[in-house]
């Protein structure tokens, strides 16, 4: 089942198109990755699915209800939503928040449950203090520990990790990857592509309010058209004979720096480079094979115009 | 309803508010005391009724401005999406704590004025009394749905109480001395239907409008109809950040 979906939206402000034809789903049991440069079109598009903004065109559904029909008032109270980071109220406590979420979703005796989460984001010995005098990450994680309120069926992040420090930003993510466990799905928009990449099973990826690609992890990875490429080592005086004789085979050869040097195209496996640089009279001293992450095929897909889904 | 109430006991604003009104209250008793009650219980007019208009049009800003100013009616409408639903239960809230407090307040003080205004050898009237009671509940109810819309169509906390003071205090006064309009003005309307109430004929001088209290209340009706729907229309159709 799809709990979040786009069909073709389309959303402006003023002459600014912010969303242009967006489709793209997020399917039950998934950790997915919204994927953009800043001003793509991610916080306006989670925006749009919870009815805080209207699409002037297409439309968007929660757990298959869509955007401000029948029964979308009680979908929404089975998601949990972090927008635009942690809206709190800054002169009440931690607890105090939280029970104010509790009542608008309508939870009553949430006691136990504002408890065990303020612990479950390690703000147990905060609880009864004030907001106003509390870390941008502090505030980060009681944003997520009230997104998390209700046990939602789903839920959306936007940005969670922005403000946090390296140890903060690790804590979240391992956070966002364990929720599935407690069977959410989640929808988690960023900008720090390796934090998606380790806590995401599938990413959708926009670049000024169209979607450029879709699909699990492997997908975006495998068919994003990247290729293979080698970390290559030889001797520093032998980097250009070396260029000359793997480009000569139509390869990309990219020096970056003292010996070595980026290889790419179309490799069939390592010994193929080692092979053509010894019939040079050339030795290889390392190579290496290098996977394609997220942040070349981000850079890749949302350079230039864009392309078209993977998955 | 209730997640309105829990901002109420969370948040200062509105125990600042009521704190500020009981200190009045308490500083009106104390000139009673010293001073007597004065001309048509001049002195609960005064501290009670004047800072209790006050605070019902500041409460009346905060009850919305407050999701503006923090930046929380996402979060609000994150929750729970019915904008019309919440535009109610926000209005509904401020109108029973303002009803409430104008009423408890007036009550719990009053055998105090009385017992000062002995002092002069005066009493305070129960009639009169009530009748400033009922005068004080119209106008504080009306003042803090004039704050609530205002809240609205600004869409912050600060130009909310902004343009409520200024509407109350400064546009809607010179409004009322334009001939012919004037008697159609905010001001002049609940003061029409507030000496209604109170029994008096004229007791604004040259603002008096010379206008029933039906026509007075129709009027008055008609402009917190026209803000609320403004308020509302504004909460209604924008985008929320």
């Amino acid at each position: 089942m799809i709990l979040a979906g786009f069909a073709g939206v389309d959303k402006s402000f003023g002459s600014t198109q912010a969303l242009r034809g967006l489709s793209f789903g997020v399917p039950e049991g998934s950790v997915c990755g919204l994927l953009g440069p800043n001003g793509s079109g991610k916080t306006t598009a989670i925006r749009v699915l919870l009815g805080l903004t209207r699409a002037d065109r297409g439309s968007s559904s929660l757990l298959g209800v869509p955007t401000g029909g029948r029964g979308f008032a009680s979908v929404v109270r089975q998601t949990g939503a972090l927008v635009e980071g942690p809206s709190l109220y800054s002169r009440a406590t931690a607890r105090r928040n939280m029970r104010i979420q509790a009542e608008s979703i309508g939870l009553r005796r949430a006691s136990a449950e504002i408890d065990s989460l303020l612990a479950l984001v390690g703000l147990t010995e905060r609880a009864a203090g004030r907001v106003g005098g509390f870390s941008m990450g502090m505030k980060q994680r009681l944003g997520l520990a009230i997104a998390l309120l209700g046990r939602p069926r789903l839920v959306i992040l936007d940005e969670p990790t922005n403000g946090l420090d390296p140890a903060g930003i690790v804590e979240i993510r391992n956070l966002i990857a364990r929720l599935p466990e407690f069977g959410a799905t989640v929808l988690v928009s960023s900008h720090l592509l390796s934090e998606v990449e380790l806590m995401c099973d599938r990413a959708t990826i926009i670049n000024r309010g169209s979607l450029v690609a879709d699909g699990t992890m492997g997908e975006l990875l495998g068919h994003a058209g990247l290729g293979v490429s080698y970390s290559v080592a030889v001797a520093e005086e032998e980097v250009g004979p070396a260029a000359d004789a793997l480009a000569a085979l139509g390869l990309a050869v990219e020096p970056t720096g003292g010996g070595s040097m980026t290889v790419s195209g179309a490799i069939s496996d390592g010994s193929q480079v080692s092979c053509v640089l010894a019939a040079e009279g050339i030795y290889v001293s390392a190579l290496q094979q290098e996977k394609p992450d997220l942040e070349r095929v981000f850079l890749s897909l949302t350079e230039g115009e864009g392309g078209v889904g993977a998955g | 309803m209730r997640a309105e109430l829990a901002k109420v006991r969370a948040l200062p604003t509105p125990a600042w508010c009521l704190a500020v009104v009981v200190f009045c209250g308490l500083l009106g008793v104390a000139a009673t005391w010293q001073w007597g009650p004065g001309s048509d219980l001049l002195a609960v007019e005064l501290a009670l009724g004047f800072p209790l208009s006050i605070a019902s049009i500041v409460f009346g800003v905060w009850i919305f401005g407050v999701e503006y100013g923090q930046n929380t009616l996402r979060r609000a409408l994150s929750a729970d999406p019915r904008r019309l639903r919440l535009f109610i239960s926000k209005l509904l809230v401020a109108l029973a704590l303002i009803g409430v407090v104008t009423v408890l307040l007036h009550l719990v003080l009053f055998p105090f004025f009385d017992l000062a205004a002995d002092r002069h050898g005066e009493s305070v009237s129960v009639r009169d009394y009530r009748d400033i009671v009922a005068a004080a509940l119209l106008s504080n109810l009306v003042y803090a749905t004039v704050g609530a819309s205002l809240a609205l169509i600004t869409a912050s906390m600060a130009g909310g109480v902004t343009a409520a003071l200024v509407f109350v205090f400064i546009i809607d006064t010179v409004l009322s001395v334009v001939p012919e309009v004037g008697d159609f003005s905010f001001g002049i309307a609940l003061a029409d239907v507030v000496l209604g109430i109170r029994g008096t004929e004229s007791g604004f001088g040259e603002f008096d409008s010379g206008q029933t209290t039906s026509q007075a209340a129709v009027i008055l009706a008609a402009w917190v109809v026209a803000l609320a729907g403004l308020g509302w229309l504004r909460l209604w159709r924008s985008d929320v950040k």
